[in-house]
């Protein structure tokens, strides 16, 4: 049963979104150019850089997997937010790679790639990069919605329908406002969320304590959900996989990357990551605590958890514990600060996906086969009908695309598309002065196939899982099965292959090209 | 109540776990009050280049990217 009351939590929620789409919109006169909207005409200061990449980079999406891997890992659950943050810290301290970006000048990091490795190479990076992107974010959507409905209690026939209202209110102020909308509504919506976020997590320490919350995860997982090193299901390869796509996450995912290109200068991009750095154990800790707590409470049973996976069609039940936990211990008048929080994490997100990504196909798919450079108004509108359409994609993708398994897992295989060869040909492209198109071009379709491959394996090919005794495990009364990439090479290991084939590839490619004087380094 | 075998067995989360807290709440404070300041600086200077550049020039991304700054 949800504590949710329309009257007082509803009025609390409308009228947060209220005042973040007045100022969302209200900010659309300051967009002239087209450095204004995809980049706020880099104007972006310290604190605001910070309060935007917290908000962008937590979404309900983020809280549903980091909260899932605390139900289904304990603590060592959140070692991806500590790899994180430790990337960050270390990228934005030594200026690895960000400050030759943020130095060139470019709103794009395939446009860095364009003098380095050419236009074809800048094309085909911004293809996979848009390919990633959109994968990655169609499932935040759907799961996304499907918190509401638990926590709320609101009926799933309205799923979709409060789902495209949420988008629809989204893409309106990130059409009109582009980056500058995006900034100002992020700021709002770091405060709603980061209030909610922290009201939240003391009230569950208050109501289960500590102890019990440690008490548990030794209960189910014994030293292994302390330690991800000594947990069966995790281990070395799991940190080691996590680094890894961290740390190239830090280098060039879109919406990290646009916050560095977005800032006033060099020095205040680096100063946003060091700034931002922890905030990523903070949200992974976080919605961690929160899904320990929901397995230390006794009415969050696993039939309850499978009835509700059932309802909404998804396979995978452990995602539900936390909202469902939510709704029962969230008093009302809360419930309302947890909703608004929730939807502001989303909102944030959402937008900020929308616009980094269309700035991609906007800038390096479409602009490199140009023949004359548009006025300023028509690639204002060429980059708000950009948007409108990944907008769409969304919604679409969102309603179609169903989960197996774990989340994280699912968003970092997908990153690994174009993270692992964007992440080596930026590194490349600054430090290494033999690397040419050749081994850019083998990195980038070695990335891409790889996660690719492995995606589509996860999808058509099945295999049944077997318990210890090679009998046949049974879920929801069907045979439980795992997709074939899964089951038999493991999600970390095909990320840690991808990024080993990936710099092979590279070296490779750019050694069997015959050197040529016109070879340009950026720096 | 925490018993000390518990914060010395488990010192590393429960750390973390505080600074978390303490961290973040500070933060949430902090940029708050200070990035309120930066978007109203933001906007006044894209305001004064609003004002001294016309509006529909051709678009400048990308031809040198590596020249401009």
């Amino acid at each position: 049963m949800t504590h949710f009351s329309w009257l007082i939590d509803g009025s609390i929620v409308g009228l947060y979104i209220l005042a973040t789409m007045i100022a969302g919109i209200m900010v659309r006169k300051y967009v002239g150019k087209v450095e204004h909207f995809i980049v706020a005409g880099r104007e972006m200061d310290v604190y605001l850089g910070i309060a935007s990449l917290a908000a962008t980079e937590f979404g309900i999406v983020t809280c549903m997997y980091t909260a899932q891997a605390g139900y289904t890992r304990g603590f060592s659950g959140a070692i991806p937010g500590i790899c994180m943050a430790i990337a960050m810290f270390v990228v934005g301290y030594t200026g690895f790679c960000v400050k030759p970006l943020r130095d060139s000048g470019v709103m794009t990091i395939p446009e860095m790639f364009e003098k380095r490795f050419g236009k074809f190479v800048r094309w085909l990076a911004g293809v996979v990069i848009v390919l990633g992107g959109l994968l990655n974010m169609g499932v935040f959507l759907r799961i996304g919605g499907q918190f509401l409905v638990v926590c709320c209690g609101m009926n799933l026939d309205y799923l979709e329908i409060a789902m495209t209202v949420l988008l629809v209110g989204v893409a309106v102020y990130t059409i009109l406002g582009g980056m500058l909308s995006v900034l100002v509504t992020d700021y709002l919506q770091f405060i709603i969320m980061s209030v909610g976020l922290l009201a939240v997590t003391i009230l569950i320490l208050y109501k289960v304590g500590l102890t019990s919350l440690i008490t548990t995860v030794h209960q189910h997982f014994g030293p292994g959900g302390f330690n991800p090193f000594v947990n069966r299901e995790l281990g070395w390869q799991f940190v080691l996989s996590n680094l890894l796509t961290n740390t190239a996450a830090v280098l060039t995912w879109q919406t990290c990357i646009a916050r560095l290109l977005s800032a006033k200068d060099t020095s205040t991009g680096r100063k946003v990551y060091t700034g931002t750095a922890f905030f990523f154990v903070c949200r992974w800790v976080i919605p961690g605590i929160w899904g320990i707590a929901a397995l230390a409470s006794a009415a969050i049973t696993p039939d309850a958890l499978s009835g509700i996976a059932r309802t909404m069609g998804e396979k995978d039940s452990s995602l539900f514990a936390m909202p469902l936990y939510l709704s029962a211990v969230v008093p009302m008048g809360m419930m309302g600060i947890l909703i608004a929080a929730m939807l502001a994490a989303d909102m944030s997100t959402d937008s900020s996906y929308m616009l980094t990504w269309s700035s991609v196909i906007y800038n390096d798919i479409l602009a490199p086969f140009r023949r004359r450079p548009w006025s300023e108004k028509k690639g204002i509108i060429v980059n708000r009908f950009i948007v409108a359409l990944i907008g769409l994609f969304l919604l679409f993708w969102g309603l179609w695309y169903k989960l197996e398994g774990n989340v994280w897992e699912y968003l970092q295989t997908t990153g690994t598309i174009y993270l692992a060869s964007m992440s080596t040909l930026l590194i490349a492209c600054c430090y290494w002065k033999r690397a040419n198109n050749w081994g850019a071009i083998a990195a980038i379709v070695v990335g891409a196939v790889m996660p690719v491959l492995a995606l589509s394996l996860n999808l058509f090919v099945k295999v049944p899982v077997l318990d210890a005794a090679g009998q046949s495990l049974i879920e929801n009364g069907l045979p439980k099965t795992a997709g074939w990439a899964a089951h038999h090479i493991g999600d970390a290991w095909v990320n840690i292959g991808t990024y080993a084939a990936v710099a092979v590839a590279m070296i490779v490619g750019s050694l069997l090209k015959p050197c040529s004087a016109g070879t340009k380094s950026p720096n | 109540m925490l018993n000390i075998s518990t914060i010395t067995e488990h010192w590393f989360w429960l750390s973390i776990i505080v600074a978390v807290i303490v961290w973040y709440s500070t933060i949430t404070i902090y940029v708050s009050i200070r990035g309120a300041f930066d978007i109203k600086q933001m906007f006044a200077r894209l305001g004064r280049q609003s004002a001294d550049s016309p509006n529909d020039t051709p678009s400048d991304e990308n031809p040198e990217p590596l020249n401009r700054k």
